[in-house]
């Protein structure tokens, strides 16, 4: 069992060190055009700087996962709305989404406070929400993508997804990602080159939670969702 | 002027090869599809194929095996230039002289620079 604990956590982070290689090789590459070219390299200075933060926050996201999990850190509950959590996100991955012909859309049907950690669901989604972005930005399709961030009630729960209109995610291409983890480099081969390391990290955050991702539907469009339990003692306030 | 053709999913990456082989007298095609590869290959005849093993719904490597299977393109030189690294394939030579592949560079170790050298070196010896 610890074995199997101790696999799991390996793979995670070699997934998340394979990740890192590509916002890393695209650095490297436009540094040393940069440095071959006469052109005005403020595009590419922003380019790089996407790319830094990516890194970083994926990273970030790594270094809590495994706190949370490794019950390193405690996790504070506070009483929070999900729509707050996801209007965050929204707005900081805005700059990212914008620099790869994403549009954001914003869709919040309930304010019903539940109790939960800001932070952690805020780096959980913000994760989500950069692998769906990253897999639309690949050179396969040339229509203009978007993303939605949505939150809507369901019997006791709050859902919160993100969703994008290029995304081919449903339940049986989750389910052989979740199985093929330890097995496959390329774990959602629907999404470009990107090896979804973004997914399993904001997957961890959750789990630490007792909340787990699962595919859905919303729109027509096809993504993740977790459904935040509401607080009985906050619906009496 | 010769004609390269990527195979690159990456967009930021692709757009750096448009860019740094465009200025070098190179005429550059960057698809991140499979199959956009094969309608472009049809189209421009490439001097050269540089290829990404890590393609959306698509494996490399049958993209190689298509590409190969066209009488026409037997000889077309082609390099693999991707994140996965050649030891997590068969040590086996004939694994990759039945594709007929010029050379298996690691991505993440190799400059633009680099690349062009070998992209030269190539070109050149195919047009003595």
């Amino acid at each position: 069992m610890k074995d199997n604990a101790i696999n799991s956590d390996q793979f995670l982070l070699k997934s998340v060190a394979e990740e890192l290689r590509l916002p890393l090789v695209q650095i490297s590459r436009l540094a040393e055009l940069s440095r071959s070219s006469e052109n005005d390299l403020s595009s590419d200075m922003k380019t790089i700087e996407s790319s830094a933060d990516l890194a970083l926050q994926l990273l970030e996201s790594y270094i809590l996962g495994v706190e949370l999990s490794d019950n390193q850190r405690e996790i504070a509950l506070s009483p929070i709305t999900i729509g707050a959590v996801m209007n965050d996100v929204a707005h900081q991955v805005h700059k990212i989404a914008a620099q790869n012909n994403c549009d954001i859309e914003l869709s919040i049907k309930t304010s019903k406070p539940i109790m939960g950690n800001y932070e952690a669901i805020k780096m959980a989604y913000l994760n989500i929400a950069h692998s769906i972005i990253l897999a639309n930005n690949s050179q396969v399709d040339k229509k203009r993508k978007s993303i939605i961030f949505a939150v809507y009630g369901k019997g006791t729960k709050n859902m919160a997804g993100v969703y994008g209109n290029d995304i081919q995610i449903n339940k049986t291409s989750w389910e052989k990602s979740m199985s093929m983890f330890h097995k496959t480099r390329q774990k959602i081969p629907e999404f470009s080159s990107i090896n979804g390391s973004g997914f399993f990290v904001a997957s961890s955050i959750l789990e630490s939670m007792s909340l787990s991702l699962h595919p859905s539907k919303y729109k027509g469009n096809k993504g993740l969702v977790a459904g935040f339990p509401l607080s009985q003692q906050l619906q009496l306030i | 002027m010769k004609e390269l053709l990527f195979i690159e999913p990456d967009k930021i990456i692709g757009n750096t090869y448009l860019r740094y082989f465009g200025s070098k007298n190179y005429s550059v095609r960057v698809t991140g599809s499979a199959q956009e590869a094969i309608i472009l290959a049809d189209d421009i005849t490439p001097d050269l194929v540089i290829v990404e093993l890590q393609l959306r719904l698509h494996n490399g490597i049958d993209f190689l095996y298509e590409f190969r299977s066209y009488s026409d393109w037997h000889q077309i030189p082609i390099i693999i230039l991707s994140m996965v690294p050649s030891n997590e394939f068969p040590s086996d030579k004939n694994f990759w002289s039945t594709l007929n592949i010029h050379k298996y560079i690691y991505k993440p170790k190799l400059k633009l620079s680099s690349l062009l050298t070998e992209i030269n070196d190539i070109t050149l010896e195919k047009t003595l």
